[in-house]
C-alpha cells in the first residue's frame, strides 16, 4: 500500500516537472538590461571595460547551459566593445548577432559597412 | 393598440445573446495578422512626465517583455546611441524619421512608439503613490499601418491606515526602496500586463513556441469575429 503510494507520488511529481505550462523563459537576461540601465542612470559609475568583461561572461555562461542568448544582447556588446576600441572583436560580435537573428542583417550590415568607413 | 417596433421576446433574446458573447468587443487583429512582424524597433519614449530619467528607465525594461513574447528587438541602447550621432539627440526627433529611413537603415518590420504619460510619486500626509503609465502603438513599417496600440498603468501605494503604524511604515518603505526601484518594477509590471494581455496585448511573435498555435486561433476569432 506504502509502496503505491509513494510511486503514484513519484509519478505524479515527475508529470507536473513536465508539465509544459511551467515554462522557463525563452532567453537568459540576467546583466543585459541591467547594463543599459547602468549606462543611462549611472553614466559615472558605468566602466565600458567592466561591461563587456561581464556580458561576454554572460553569453558564455549561456551558451554552456544550452540555453539562448537574447536578441541584441551581442550588438549591444559589440557597441561597447567597439567603443572600447576593439575593432575586431566588435565586428565579431556583430557578425554573430547577424547569425543568430538574420532579423538584424540590415541593421548588422549597415553597422560593419560604417565601421569599414571609418577605418 | 399600435404595434411595438421591437417585441418584448425580441428583446429578451438580444440580451440573451449579448450576455452570453462576454461584454468585450473582441478586439480587431485584422490588420496585426495581415502583417505579422518578426522585428520590433522600440525608440525612446517620449515623455509628458515630470521625470528626466523617465524614458531610459523605460527603455530598460522594455526588450524583456517583447523578446519574452517573440519578436526580434533591435538593441535598444546602440539604437539611441546611432540616432544621437546623427543629428537626433532627442526622442522628439526620433519619433519623426519616416518609415522609409528606418526600413532601409534598420530593416525592422515594426516600429513601437511609446509615450511615457505619467511617472512619478504623489506624497500625501501619510502615504505616497507612484504611478507609471504609458502609451504605446505599434506601426507596420511598409505601409505605416498600426497593427496595435494600448495603454496601460500600474500604481504602488504605500502608508495609509492607522498614522502612527502608517507614519512608521512610510518611512521603513522608504528607506528599502527608492522612487527608482519602485519605477522600475512598475516599468515592468506595465510592459508585462499591456503586452501580455491574452484579449488585448500583443500576438505572440515568430519566435515563441506557441507562436503557430496562437495564429491559428487568432485567425479563426478574427473570422468569427467578421462575421
Amino acid at each position: 500500500m506504502m509502496r503505491i503510494a509513494r510511486e503514484l507520488l513519484l509519478g505524479a511529481t515527475l508529470a507536473a516537472l513536465l508539465v509544459p505550462g511551467c515554462q522557463r523563459s525563452l532567453y537568459d537576461w540576467d546583466e543585459y538590461e541591467d547594463s543599459v540601465y547602468r549606462m543611462y542612470l549611472d553614466p559615472d559609475a558605468f566602466d565600458i571595460e567592466d561591461e563587456v568583461r561581464r556580458l561576454s561572461d554572460q553569453i558564455d555562461e549561456t551558451i554552456l547551459a544550452n540555453r539562448a542568448v537574447p536578441p541584441g544582447l551581442r550588438a549591444y556588446l559589440g557597441y561597447l566593445t567597439y567603443l572600447s576600441g576593439d575593432h575586431a572583436a566588435a565586428v565579431a560580435h556583430f557578425k554573430a548577432e547577424k547569425k543568430h537573428f538574420p532579423e538584424s542583417s540590415v541593421f548588422v550590415d549597415g553597422l560593419l559597412k560604417r565601421m569599414r568607413d571609418d577605418a | 393598440m399600435p404595434e411595438r417596433r421591437t417585441p418584448k421576446g425580441r428583446w429578451i433574446a438580444l440580451a440573451a445573446v449579448t450576455i452570453l458573447c462576454g461584454c468585450r468587443t473582441p478586439h480587431d487583429y485584422s490588420a496585426y495578422l495581415e502583417h505579422m512582424p518578426r522585428s520590433i524597433l522600440v525608440l525612446p519614449p517620449l515623455n509628458n512626465s515630470v521625470e528626466p530619467a523617465a524614458p531610459y528607465v523605460y527603455i530598460s525594461t522594455v526588450t524583456r517583455p517583447l523578446a519574452e513574447r517573440g519578436y526580434y528587438v533591435f538593441p535598444v541602447a546602440v539604437i539611441d546611441l546611432m540616432m544621437k550621432e546623427n543629428g537626433l539627440p532627442t526622442p522628439g526627433e526620433m519619433h519623426q524619421v519616416s518609415l522609409a529611413k528606418i526600413d532601409e537603415i534598420l530593416g525592422a518590420d515594426a516600429v513601437l512608439y511609446v509615450t511615457i504619460e505619467e511617472w512619478g510619486t504623489e506624497y500625501h500626509i501619510i502615504s505616497s503613490t507612484t504611478r507609471v503609465r504609458i502609451l504605446a502603438t505599434l506601426v507596420d513599417v511598409k505601409t505605416g499601418k498600426t497593427l496595435w496600440s494600448g495603454r496601460h498603468s500600474a500604481v504602488h501605494g504605500s502608508g495609509g491606515g492607522d498614522p502612527i503604524g502608517a507614519l512608521i511604515g512610510a518611512v521603513i518603505h522608504q528607506m528599502v526602496y527608492s522612487i527608482a526601484d519602485i519605477t522600475d518594477d512598475l516599468s515592468r509590471t506595465v510592459n508585462q500586463q499591456l503586452f501580455s494581455n491574452s484579449h488585448m496585448g500583443l500576438l505572440l511573435g515568430h519566435g515563441h513556441p506557441r507562436y503557430e498555435e496562437d495564429q491559428e486561433r487568432r485567425r479563426r476569432d478574427e473570422k468569427e469575429r467578421q462575421e
